[in-house]
């Protein structure tokens, strides 16, 4: 338990740090995350260069640290985005009558079939490559598990008895679905969505491995890694620092989730 | 019966996805299906708005498109020029392969793990169960990108492209990660049965409780995890693929979508949702295999 308790600190640490970092990149990178030297490319990890030069002569530990917005934005922006799709899903499914939930049901069935990154690259194939459409794809690959939650959780409030007390004063079911079963059908639903964040982030950084993300060379973790892919064999710090970096990330967000989840889950 | 039902209605639901996809595609269909090959001919442009009905309302394009996808004919890439059916085909195994290598190291890896660290000693369990965590979080990519500058590019002792193991085993450690912790959890709740103090009190040892006992009643979840795995790990092929610059259905798909060749794009995520269907049929079956109780319910 109390290894436990180390970890969700350490996971805290690192959370506050890649806040800093997103806000105010320029306060801890050393060097402008652009600067180019030629006459520095592939340089080692020294003193100066913390993380090493990648191809071009830039200073790979500025580059992380500059990356940490894109990629934040991203997972939270997926995160809130699915969050916000995967309920309004779930509404729809508990209160729009059978059909509907039969529709729904049906729809997430199929998503199953179409594994994430399969699913990434039909949705990319149809809004182009981009942020934004890294975006939009990893919200749409994790819909369908908030969508279930939200489902399962509204069926069970509905019987629980302080709607039965909503529906015997004689509330409307639109009242009563708003004010009361969709606010605590969301508890669950919003740690799920603090731990997707750190998922979100992986599946960004992957879609941008692949080439499938901002074009123009600013600095994201996934296509530093894909840039640095034919220099592996003489620099293995610019392939190393970058993934560490989304690793440790991802590892936070996951950690510190699970504690949170736990709480809840300890609470109720 | 109802299982065959569910599966062709999954299957559809795919077809139907593919092809809503192609037409909310900015830009006219035709074009898309061409996709950003050269040399299209405007007479071989009329011939494609003809075969695909393109001129035709919606609804009749869709039954055509159903039509040619049950005659197993997936369309042409003229990309590529070869039909997307033989795409496929010449692309799929080495992805199979890689996949369910990957899947047989994870199994491997999380039976072995969770029958040895099961109800151990507390710092025993958390060093594996704080590796798990890690497996899980580490980007496939990144991981694989590892293992080729270790092994390869440093050691020198596996070829730095087309080899099997480091990408299998590049992929496995997610699903490792996953089915580990499951296996364990649900092997930790079987040995606190009753029915394991029986065992032992039998004078069974530990390690023949766990195996012919514990595993059985932990094995239900993990099988079920596992047909959800193999078309994740399918999925995330693409990446490893990518890293080890091997050929397979994620270079071809990504090769289409940064080429614009929706009909590739499209064919891969049928055959994609086609696996997972056969996968989740084998579970099911598994299923009744491993648990007997389920052979005597009301066949359905």
């Amino acid at each position: 338990m109390r290894s436990l308790r180390i970890g969700f600190w350490l996971g805290v640490l690192v959370l506050a740090v890649l806040v800093v970092a997103a806000i105010v990149p320029g306060a801890l990178a050393p060097h402008s995350p652009d600067a180019a030297d030629p006459l520095l490319t592939l340089a080692r990890p020294s003193a100066r260069f913390l993380f090493g030069t990648d191809q071009n002569g830039r200073d790979v530990f500025s580059r992380v640290v500059f990356g940490v917005r894109r990629s934040l934005l991203t997972g939270v922006g997926a995160s809130a985005l699915a969050l916000l799709g995967g309920t309004v899903l779930g509404v729809l499914a508990t209160q729009g009558g059978r059909l509907a939930d039969e529709v729904v049901t049906r729809l997430l069935d199929v998503q199953m079939a179409i594994p994430g990154m399969t699913l990434a690259l039909l949705v990319i194939a149809v809004t182009g490559t981009g942020t934004g459409s890294v975006v939009v794809a990893v919200a749409v690959i994790t819909i369908p598990g908030y969508a279930r939650i939200v489902r399962g959780q509204i069926l069970q409030i509905r019987r629980s008895g302080y709607v039965e007390a909503a529906v015997a004063l004689g509330q409307r079911p639109s009242t009563i679905t708003i004010r009361h079963v969709v606010p605590n059908a969301l508890g669950p639903v919003l740690v799920l969505a603090t731990i997707g964040v750190g998922a979100a982030i992986g599946a960004g950084s992957s879609l941008s491995f692949l080439g499938l993300g901002g074009q123009g060379g600013a600095p994201e973790w996934g296509a530093m890694l894909a840039g640095s892919r034919d220099y592996f064999a003489v620099a293995w710090w610019a392939a190393v620092f970058p993934g560490l970096a989304i690793t440790i990330t991802v590892l936070a967000v996951t950690v510190v989730g699970r504690h949170l989840q736990k709480r809840i889950e300890g609470r109720q | 019966m109802k299982r065959l039902a569910l599966s062709a209605g999954v299957l559809w639901g795919a077809v139907t996805v593919a092809f809503i996809a192609l037409h909310l595609a900015p830009g006219k269909v035709v074009d898309l299906i061409i996709g950003n090959s050269p040399g299209v001919t405007p007479a071989v442009r009329q011939q494609i708005i003809k075969d695909y009905g393109l001129d035709r309302p919606l609804l009749v394009q869709y039954v055509s498109y159903l039509e040619h996808v049950l005659r197993g004919d997936l369309g042409h890439s003229y990309r590529l020029q070869i039909p997307v059916s033989r795409a496929i085909g010449d692309a799929l195994p080495a992805t199979l392969a890689l996949t369910f290598t990957a899947i047989g190291l994870a199994l491997i890896f999380a039976l072995v793990v969770a029958v040895l660290t099961a109800h151990r000693r507390p710092w025993l369990r958390g060093l594996f169960s704080t590796a798990e965590t890690i497996g899980v979080s580490i980007p496939t990519f990144w991981f694989g990108i590892l293992l080729l500058t270790v092994f390869s590019f440093t050691l020198h002792l596996a070829p730095a492209a087309g080899g099997l193991v480091l990408p299998a085993i590049a992929l496995a450690v997610a699903p490792a990660g996953m089915l580990t912790q499951v296996l364990r959890d649900g092997l930790e709740n079987a040995l606190d049965e009753p029915f394991i103090v029986t065992a032992r009190s039998r004078g069974l040892g530990d390690f023949a409780v766990r195996l012919r006992h514990g595993l059985r009643h932990a094995l239900l979840p993990a099988i079920t995890l596992t047909g959800w795995l193999i078309g994740l790990t399918l999925g995330s092929a693409v990446v490893v693929e990518q890293v080890f610059s091997r050929p397979g259905l994620g270079q071809l798909a990504l090769g289409a979508v940064t080429g614009k060749d929706m009909p590739v794009v499209m064919g891969v995520v049928l055959v994609v949702a086609l696996v997972y269907v056969i996968a989740s049929t084998v579970v099911d079956l598994l299923y009744r295999v491993v648990d007997p109780r389920l052979r005597t319910e009301a066949p359905s």
